[in-house]
C-alpha cells in the first residue's frame, strides 16, 4: 500500500521501538539458572547439593502422603424459589452514576451479581453498555474502599446514633432559621426527587443544589435564553448527513455516548441498500475518540472555537439572509463546511461541548438556521442527565463561608475532590454545624464530613430513573446489602419522619403516578410487576418545538468575539474510563488503555509533536505547566499546536488502593468563569523540570510489524467499486491452495465479523470481555513490561501527517485461524482446533513453553506470569474473598504458567447450544452473543455460524469489503473485518 | 475443695433416694401404663398428623379437654366415620366440619371398641411431659470429674454392669469408631452432640421413656440410675470433644516400597563394596524386581492422585439411598431436581425433606434420631453440611443438564446403583479417560430438532449409522475445558 500506517511516533520516524520487556532479565530466567546461581560462589556446593536433595525428597514425601481434602456440599435450608444452583438469573435494572445512564440486565449467579449487560428492551441502551457500566459491578465488591458501617466524627457508629444526631441538628437548624443544603449530582429519579421534595417540605430552609462536576450548564443556560427551556434536547445523529462537533466527544464521553454511538454507527453503516454515510467534522484541541473518527478534523485551541463558530454562523447567515455579527478572523476556513451544512438543511447537527453560554447560544442559532430543531435535534424528549447549573454551587460555597448554612448533605457527589475551589469548600464545610455524606465508598468529601451515612451500592438499591422525558426505568437490588449500609433515600425518609421503607415508597409512587399513564395492564400490581421485570417503561412524548428567540444572539456574539487566545492553552478532558473520577478506584477502568493514547494507569500532558520539538521535550519528561501543576509529557500526534491536554479523574487522595496517588488532579484548575465551569486555562511558560517519569503505554505492544492489516477507502471509491481498498482479498482468496485436505465443519463453524465503519474504538468490548472471562488486572509495572492480559485489544493506527493524522481503530482478538500457526508448535497439544472451528486452549494441559505466543502472527496470546488470583502483590480485585465473588464460575481462573487467549466466549456458545437442545429446537442466528458483541454500542461485532446460510454473518462474509488480517500467509482466520470507508472528498484532499 | 465436698454430699443423697423414687414410680406407672401405652401407640399412628393434644390447631382442632366438650360415645362414632355423621346431619359434626375448612377427617373403621376406649383414655389422661425430677445436676454438660468420665466410659462399654435391670453394652450400637459406618444407630459422637446442644436431648428422660418403638425395643429392661446416666453423660462430654476414633490403616504399600528400596540399596552396596553374596544374578534380580515393583507402585499411585473412586465417607445424617430410592422408589430427580435443566443436580434443601418427613418421623432402623436432624436443622437455621463425594476439578465444566436433560443418560450409568447403596460411594473414577471413552461409545439423541440443520450427519443417521458424541465434537477440549 502506498499509505503508511504507524502506531507510535518511533515507528513513524523509523526509530527503534524500545521493547520494555527486553531488560526484563529476571523474569525470564529458568529455575535451573536460579539453582546454578544459588550454588555458585558458595563455599561448599556439596552441602547445597544435599540441601536440594533433601528438599526434593521432602516435597516428594509430602506430595505422596497428602490426602484429598474433604469438601462439603451445603444445600439451602429453604431454597428460594427463583434460585437454581448452577444457573444464572438476569434482573432488569438501571445504571446511573450521576453522569451516565444505561438500562441494564444484571447477571446474578447463585445470589451474586457477576456481570452487567445492556437491557435490550431499553430504547437508550438497546442491549449495549459503555465500558464504565461494565466495570461498575467491580465496585460492589470493593472491600477496601466501601464503607462498612455509618461513622460519626470518624468513629464507627450505628444508624440509631446517626438518626438522632441528624434529627437534632436539623431541628436546631430549623429553629434557628438557618439553611439546610442538599448537594446532589443530577438526579433523574422521579421518586428520589419526590423524597427530596418531602425533605424540603419538612424543612422550610432546605435547598437542593445540583452539582455536576462535569456540567453542561452552558447548554442549559443557552437553551433558557434562546428557547426559554432549561433542558438539553436529544440529538439524532442517525438522521443527520453532516455532523459538526466543537470539542463535543459524543462518541466517547459527551452526554449519552452509548446511544449517540449507536445512532452515529447507524449513519455510518454501509450495505447493499444503504449506500451513503454521514460526514463528521470535528474541531478540537486534543485528540478525542470523536476526533479520531472524524472525516475532517481541525486541531484548534479551545479559545479559537469562538472565531470558528462565529464565522460558521456568519457564513450560514449570509446564505440564508440572517443577521451577521462581527467576528475575529476564523482559525479555520469554514466556507466549504457552511456550504455543506446549508446543503443538508434539516439533516445536519452542530454540537458544541464547550461550557460557555455565549458559544452555545451561537450554536443554537446555527442549528436553528439549518432547521435542525424538530428533525435531528429533538426537544420533545429532552435529556435529564445534566441538570447542574455551575453558579448555584458557587453561591452555596459562599453562603457556607458566610455561616448561613447549618447542615450540608452530600449525595452522590465528591466536590472536595472535583470542585474548582476546594479550599473555600473545605472552609465552608467546617463552618457548618453538621456535614453529612451518603458516599458508599471512601472519597475526599466524606472524609471531610462529620457523619458518613453510607448509601447502598446501586446493585443493592431500589430506584427509578427518567433519563429522557417519558422514558422511565426501574432499578432493583440484585444482592442483599453486603455491609451495614442504608439507602440514601431511606435515610432521608427517616429524617422527615416517614417510616415507609424506600422500596414501598417507590412502588407506591409508581403505582400512583404511572399506572394511569398506560393501558396495557389493568391493575396496579400487574403494571408494577411487569415493569419491574422489563425494567423499562415509556410514555410517548408529545412533539414539542419551543420557538427560537434570537434576541440574546447579539450579546452572545459580542461575548464570543471578545474571547482572547493565549499563547499556550491547557485543555482538560474526560477519559472514557474514569469519567469525573468516580470510577478511578476501579482496577478494570484504571487498566483500560485509552483508545487514542494507549496509556493506562496515569494522566499526562499531551503536547503536539511540533511543540515537543520546539521545547526539546520527549514523552516521559516531566513538565512544569502552571503553579502547582507538574505532569509528565506525552507527545500526541494530532494535538493542536499551542495546546496541552490533560485528563481529569486522576489524582484521587482518598479513594482506595487502586486510585490513591495515581496521576494528578486537575479539577482545581477548572475555574468558574461567567457562571460556568471552564474546561481550559491559559498556561504560563511551559518548562522542563529535568525529571523523568515512566508511562505505561500499550501502543507498541503486540505489534503486527507493519503488515497490510489496515484497509480503507473513501465513499466515492466504494460507491464506484465495492471492493475498493480491498482488491487484494480476492487475489489472496484465489491463491488459497493447500496440500492438505480441506477440513469440513459438519456441525457449526463459528465466525465473527467486525464492521470497521461502525467501530468507534470506544473499548467497551475490552472491559466486557474482561468481566466475562475473569481476565486479571496486572498493574502498572506489569503493563510496562508488556504483560497486560486483555483478550481483546483496541489497536490504533495513524496515517498521514503527524500534526493531524488520520486515525484507524481495530479491535483484535484471537482470529481462530482455520490453519493456526500456534497449534502446530505446541509440544503438548494444549491448543488445537475444535470441530466447530474454535482454536481451543486447554489450560490444564498447557506447560507454558510460550511457543504459541511467539508463533501467533496476531499477538493475541497472553502468558500468566503470576498466580494473579491469589498473589498479594497484585492487590486489585481478585486477591480477596469478596473480590473474587465477581468471577464468572463458568470460566477457569487461570493458573500461573499457562497461556490464555480469547475463546470466542465458548462458555456462552455452550450455554446457548444446551438451551436449544433442551428446548428441542435448532439454534437461532444471533442467539449466541459473545461478550464483546453483546456490549458493543455500535453493533460493530457480529458473531455467528458460518454454516448457517441464513445467518447475518454469511452476508457480511460475502461482502466485498470483507477481509482477513494477514490473509496472505494462509492462516485462514474466522474473524473478518469490513474495510473502513471514509466520507472524505478526493478533490478536497488534493487542494 | 468446696466443690468436691458438695459433690460428695450429692452422691450420698443420690444413693439413698434413688431406689425409693424408682419403687414409687413403678407402682404409679403399672396401673395405667398398659392402657395408656396402647392408646398412645394408636394416637401416634393415626392421629398425630392432624391433631395435637394441646389447644393448638394443626389440621384438625387441638384435643385438649375434648372429653369434657364431647360425649365419649359421640367421639367413638365420629372417629369411626365422621363424614357419615356430617351427611346424616349431626349438628355438632357439621359445625366441626365447617369450622375446619371442610377438610374431611378420614374414617377409622378398623379401630375396635377396645382400641377406641384406650385411645380416649389416653387423650383424657394425657399430661404434657413434666420436667422429671432427678437427684443429680442434669444441666451439667461439661467440666465433669475424671472419675465420673472413666466410670461413664466403663458403663458405656459394658465393662461395669448396671446396678439394676439388664446390662447393655452401649458401644455395640452407638459406635465410637469411625469406620463402623453401616451401623444405623446414632454414633456416640452424634449422641453427645445432640445432648450438648442448647435445648438438646434430655438423657434422663429419653432413657426412661424411649422416644421411638425401635428405641423402646432395644432399650427394654434398662433401669439406669440417675448417677449411672450422669456418669455416661460425663463420658459423652469427652466423646463429643474428642470426636470419632479413626482406625489407622496399615501402610502395606508404603512399607513394601521402603523395604524394596532398602533391599536394592543393600544389593547395590554389596555389589560394589562388600561382595558377601557370590552370585551376581541375585543382585541383578533384586534390583530388577525392586525397580519393577517400584515403577508399578509409582504409576498406580500416580494415576490415583486426585482421584477418589470408591470414596465412601460417613455423612452427617445416616441417610440411606437404598431406603429412599430403592425400597420407597422415590425418583432420583425428586430430590436432585435440577439435574435435567441445570449444571448441578442439586442437593435437596431441608424443606424438601420435610415434604415427607413432616409425616414420616421415625425410621425402621434409625428410629427418630436421624430424622430429628432435619428438624433440628430447620429449627436452628443451620443447614446440614453433607460431605461431597463427586467433585470434578475446577478446570472441568460439567453440566448435568447436557447429560440428563439432552442425552437422556441414566443416573446409574455414572453414579452406579445408588438405589442399592445404604451409604453412597463414588462409583466411577471420574477420570478424563472415563469421560472420553463414554463419549466415543455413546450415540447422541439425533432426533433432537437441534441437529436438524446438520444435514450430512442427519443423512448418515437416517442410513442407520450410529452417530456418537465424538462425531459431533464430543471429545473437543473446549467441550469441557474453558
Amino acid at each position: 500500500m502506498e499509505k503508511k500506517y504507524w502506531k507510535s511516533l518511533e515507528e513513524q520516524s523509523d526509530l527503534p521501538v524500545i521493547n520494555p520487556g527486553q531488560n526484563d532479565a529476571d523474569a525470564s530466567r529458568s529455575v535451573l539458572d536460579l539453582i546454578s546461581e544459588e550454588i555458585e560462589g558458595k563455599p561448599s556446593s556439596r552441602r547445597n547439593f544435599l540441601k536440594f536433595c533433601g528438599f526434593s525428597f521432602a516435597t516428594a514425601a509430602i506430595a505422596t502422603s497428602c490426602k484429598n481434602p474433604v469438601n462439603n456440599a451445603i444445600p439451602y435450608l429453604n431454597k428460594p424459589e427463583e434460585i437454581t444452583p448452577g444457573m444464572a438469573n438476569h434482573y432488569a435494572s438501571t445504571f446511573f452514576d450521576g453522569q451516565d445512564y444505561n438500562g441494564i440486565l444484571v447477571k446474578v449467579r447463585d445470589g451474586r451479581p457477576i456481570k452487567i449487560e445492556g437491557n435490550d428492551l431499553s430504547p437508550i441502551s438497546n442491549g449495549s453498555t459503555s465500558a464504565r457500566v461494565q466495570g461498575s459491578v467491580l465496585s460492589l465488591y470493593d472491600d477496601g474502599a466501601r464503607y462498612k458501617t455509618p461513622y460519626i466524627g470518624g468513629k464507627e457508629s450505628n444508624w440509631g446514633a446517626v438518626d438522632s444526631e441528624v434529627n437534632t441538628k436539623l431541628a436546631a437548624a430549623a429553629a434557628a432559621g438557618k439553611s439546610v443544603a442538599m448537594v446532589t449530582s443530577t438526579i433523574i429519579s422521579p421518586s428520589t426527587l419526590s423524597v427530596i421534595n418531602e425533605f424540603k417540605a419538612k424543612y422550610a430552609t432546605a435547598k437542593h443544589v445540583t452539582y455536576d462536576a462535569v456540567s453542561s450548564s452552558a447548554i442549559l443556560e443557552a437553551n433558557i435564553l434562546t428557547f426559554g427551556s432549561q433542558s438539553i434536547p436529544d440529538y439524532h445523529f442517525d438522521k443527520a448527513d453532516v455532523i459538526v462537533s466543537f470539542e463535543a466527544d459524543f462518541l466517547g464521553t459527551w452526554l449519552m455516548p452509548v446511544e449517540f454511538t449507536r445512532r452515529w454507527a447507524a449513519s455510518r453503516r454501509l450495505n447493499k441498500e444503504k449506500r451513503t454515510i454521514s460526514q463528521l467534522t470535528v474541531f478540537e484541541s486534543g485528540m478525542s475518540l470523536t476526533g479520531a473518527n472524524a472525516d475532517y478534523r481541525f486541531p484548534i485551541k479551545p479559545s479559537q472555537q469562538a472565531s470558528v463558530i462565529l464565522s460558521l454562523y456568519n457564513e450560514i447567515a449570509k446564505a440564508s439572509g440572517g443577521t451577521t455579527y462581527t467576528a475575529p478572523v476564523s482559525a479555520v476556513d469554514v466556507t466549504k463546511l457552511a456550504v455543506k451544512l446549508i446543503g443538508a438543511k434539516g439533516k445536519s447537527i452542530v454540537v458544541c461541548g464547550t461550557n460557555d453560554t455565549a458559544l452555545q447560544v451561537v450554536v443554537n442559532a446555527i442549528n436553528f438556521m439549518l432547521q435542525n430543531y424538530g428533525s435531528t435535534i429533538d426537544f420533545s424528549a429532552p435529556l435529564n442527565i445534566r441538570k447542574g447549573i455551575d453558579s448555584e454551587m458557587v453561591t452555596l460555597v459562599t453562603e457556607m463561608n458566610e455561616g448561613k448554612t447549618s447542615v450540608v448533605i452530600f449525595y452522590n457527589v465528591n466536590p472536595v475532590y472535583n470542585y474548582a475551589d476546594t479550599k473555600a469548600l473545605l472552609e465552608g464545610i467546617k463552618k457548618t454545624d453538621l456535614s453529612v455524606s451518603f458516599a458508599n465508598a471512601k472519597d475526599e468529601t466524606s472524609a471531610a464530613c462529620i457523619i458518613i451515612a453510607p448509601d447502598h451500592h446501586y446493585l443493592e438499591s431500589w430506584n427509578d430513573a427518567e433519563p429522557k422525558k417519558g422514558i422511565y426505568s426501574l432499578q432493583q437490588p440484585t444482592i442483599r446489602n453486603i455491609y451495614n449500609t442504608r439507602q440514601a433515600q431511606e435515610s432521608l425518609l427517616k429524617w422527615v419522619g416517614n417510616a415507609l421503607p424506600y422500596s414501598d415508597y417507590l412502588k407506591q409512587y409508581w403505582q400512583q403516578n404511572f399506572t394511569s399513564k398506560q393501558s396495557e395492564f389493568a391493575t396496579t400490581s400487574n403494571f408494577w410487576n411487569n415493569t419491574l421485570q422489563k425494567g423499562v417503561f415509556s410514555v410517548p412524548a408529545a412533539a414539542a418545538l419551543p420557538s427560537f428567540n434570537a434576541q440574546p444572539l447579539a450579546d452572545a456574539s459580542g461575548k464570543a468575539a471578545a474571547i482572547k487566545t493565549a499563547e499556550t492553552e491547557i485543555a482538560f478532558y474526560e477519559t472514557i474510563a474514569l469519567g469525573n473520577g468516580s470510577h478511578t478506584n476501579n482496577p478494570w477502568m484504571m487498566e483500560m488503555p485509552d483508545p487514542v493514547s494507549k496509556v493506562c494507569w496515569d494522566n499526562f500532558a499531551a503536547i503536539s509533536p511540533a511543540m515537543a520539538q520546539k521545547l526539546g521535550v520527549i514523552t516521559g519528561d516531566v513538565l512544569k505547566l502552571s503553579d502547582g501543576l507538574e505532569l509528565v509529557a506525552f507527545v500526541q500526534p494530532g494535538q493542536a499546536d499551542g495546546t496541552v491536554s490533560i485528563a481529569y479523574g486522576y489524582g484521587r487522595s482518598v479513594a482506595g488502593k487502586v486510585a490513591d496517588g495515581v496521576g494528578v488532579n486537575v479539577f482545581p484548575f477548572m475555574k468558574v468563569e461567567n457562571g460556568n465551569r471552564k474546561g481550559y486555562m491559559a498556561a504560563a511558560a511551559i518548562a522542563k523540570t529535568g525529571k523523568k517519569y515512566e508511562l505505561a503505554s500499550t501502543q507498541s505492544h503486540y505489534s503486527m510489524e507493519g503488515r497490510d492489516i489496515v484497509r480503507e477507502t473513501t465513499l466515492a471509491e466504494w460507491q464506484e467499486k465495492p471492493d475498493a481498498g480491498n482488491e487484494m482479498h480476492a487475489e489472496t482468496e484465489a491463491k488459497n491452495l493447500s496440500l492438505y485436505q480441506d477440513i469440513k465443519f459438519e456441525g457449526h463453524h463459528w465466525g465473527m465479523s467486525i464492521d470497521m465503519n461502525a467501530c468507534t474504538g470506544c473499548s467497551a468490548c475490552v472491559i466486557g470481555c474482561q468481566a466475562e472471562n475473569n481476565v486479571a488486572v496486572v498493574g502498572k509495572q506489569e503493563v510496562v513490561k508488556t504483560r497486560i492480559m486483555h483478550w481483546i485489544r483496541m489497536d490504533r493506527y495513524y496515517s498521514d501527517e503527524v500534526s493531524n493524522p488520520t486515525v484507524y481503530f481495530q479491535p483484535i482478538m484471537c482470529q481462530h485461524c482455520g490453519n493456526a500457526p500456534c497449534e502446530n508448535v505446541c509440544p503438548v497439544s494444549a491448543t488445537n482446533h475444535s470441530s466447530e472451528g474454535l482454536n481451543q486452549m486447554a489450560y490444564n494441559r498447557c506447560i507454558g513453553t510460550k511457543y504459541c505466543i511467539n508463533n501467533c502472527p496476531y499477538k493475541v496470546r497472553r502468558f500468566n506470569w503470576f498466580r494473579y488470583a491469589t498473589n498479594d502483590a497484585f492487590d486489585y480485585n481478585m486477591n480477596s474473598d469478596l473480590g473474587r465473588m465477581v468471577l464468572n464460575p463458568d470460566v477457569t481462573v487461570r493458573e500461573r504458567g499457562v497461556v490464555e487467549k480469547c475463546s470466542f466466549c465458548v462458555q456462552r456458545i455452550q450455554e446457548k447450544k444446551l438451551l436449544a437442545k433442551l428446548e428441542n429446537r435448532p439454534l437461532g442466528d444471533n442467539e449466541i452473543q459473545t461478550a464483546c458483541m453483546q456490549v458493543c454500542p455500535a453493533g460493530a461485532i457480529i458473531f455467528g455460524d458460518r454454516n448457517n446460510t441464513q445467518a447475518k454473518l454469511t452476508d457480511l462474509f460475502a461482502d466485498q469489503r470483507n477481509y482477513n488480517l494477514i490473509e496472505e500467509i494462509h492462516t485462514l482466520p474466522t474473524v473478518g473485518y469490513l474495510t473502513k470507508v471514509r466520507n472524505t472528498d478526493v478533490e478536497e484532499k488534493k487542494a | 475443695m468446696h466443690l468436691q465436698a458438695s459433690n460428695k454430699q450429692k452422691l450420698v443423697t443420690l444413693r439413698l433416694t434413688a431406689p425409693f423414687i424408682l419403687i414409687m414410680a413403678g407402682f404409679l406407672l403399672s396401673s395405667v401404663s398398659q392402657a395408656q401405652n396402647k392408646g398412645k401407640e394408636i394416637f401416634e399412628k393415626n392421629c398425630v398428623i392432624c391433631h395435637k393434644l394441646t389447644e393448638e390447631k394443626l389440621v384438625g382442632p387441638g384435643l385438649k379437654d375434648v372429653t369434657k366438650r364431647r360425649d365419649k360415645a359421640w367421639m367413638k362414632k365420629f372417629i369411626h366415620g365422621s363424614q357419615d355423621m356430617v351427611k346424616a346431619g349431626d349438628k355438632t359434626a357439621v359445625k366441626i366440619f365447617n369450622e375446619n375448612m371442610k377438610i374431611p377427617m378420614p374414617d377409622h373403621k378398623f379401630l375396635t371398641d377396645a382400641d377406641l376406649d384406650q385411645l380416649i383414655t389416653y387423650i383424657e389422661t394425657y399430661k404434657p411431659a413434666e420436667a422429671i425430677k432427678v437427684s443429680v445436676d442434669i444441666t451439667k454438660k461439661d467440666g465433669f470429674w475424671r472419675d465420673d468420665v472413666l466410670r461413664g466410659e466403663r458403663l458405656f462399654s459394658g465393662v461395669i454392669p448396671f446396678a439394676k435391670g439388664v446390662t447393655l453394652n452401649c458401644v455395640s450400637c452407638h459406635a465410637i469408631i469411625a469406620t463402623d459406618s453401616l451401623n444405623f444407630n446414632p454414633s456416640a459422637v452424634d449422641l453427645a452432640k445432640a445432648w450438648q446442644e442448647p435445648n438438646g436431648t434430655n438423657l434422663y428422660q429419653v432413657l426412661r421413656e424411649p422416644t421411638s418403638t425401635k428405641m423402646a425395643e432395644v432399650h427394654k429392661g434398662l433401669q439406669l440410675s440417675d448417677k449411672e446416666i450422669y456418669d455416661i453423660s460425663a463420658y459423652l462430654s469427652k466423646v463429643g470433644k474428642d470426636g470419632m476414633i479413626w482406625e489407622k490403616t496399615f501402610p502395606a504399600r508404603m512399607l513394601l516400597f521402603l523395604f524394596l528400596g532398602l533391599l536394592m540399596a543393600l544389593a547395590l552396596a554389596d555389589l560394589i563394596w562388600f561382595r558377601k553374596v557370590k552370585y551376581r544374578i541375585i543382585h541383578v534380580l533384586v534390583i530388577i524386581v525392586g525397580l519393577g515393583v517400584h515403577g508399578t507402585l509409582i504409576v498406580q499411585e500416580g494415576i490415583k492422585l486426585g482421584r477418589t473412586q470408591n470414596y465412601m465417607p460417613d455423612q452427617p445424617v445416616k441417610f440411606s439411598h437404598k431406603v429412599h430410592a430403592g425400597q420407597n422408589k422415590i425418583d432420583c430427580q425428586y430430590c436432585h431436581s435440577f439435574a435435567s435443566y441445570s449444571k448441578s443436580a442439586g442437593f435437596p434443601s431441608s424443606n424438601l425433606c420435610m415434604n415427607c418427613h413432616k409425616v414420616v418421623k421415625a425410621g425402621m432402623r434409625s428410629g427418630k434420631f436421624e430424622i430429628n436432624k432435619i428438624y433440628r436443622a430447620e429449627e436452628s437455621g443451620k443447614p446440614i453440611e453433607w460431605i461431597r463425594i463427586h467433585k470434578l476439578p475446577d478446570h472441568v465444566f460439567f453440566s448435568h443438564a447436557q447429560h440428563v436433560g439432552v442425552a437422556k443418560v441414566k443416573c446409574q450409568d455414572c453414579h452406579g446403583k445408588v438405589e442399592e447403596m445404604d451409604l453412597v460411594k463414588q462409583f466411577s473414577d471420574l477420570s478424563m479417560g472415563w469421560c472420553v471413552n463414554c463419549h466415543r461409545k455413546t450415540a447422541v439423541q439425533i432426533d433432537n430438532k437441534y441437529y436438524e440443520n446438520f444435514k450430512a450427519i442427519h443423512d448418515e443417521a437416517k442410513a442407520g449409522k450410529k452417530i456418537t458424541a465424538e462425531r459431533l465434537g464430543g471429545i473437543d477440549c473446549a467441550k469441557c475445558h474453558y
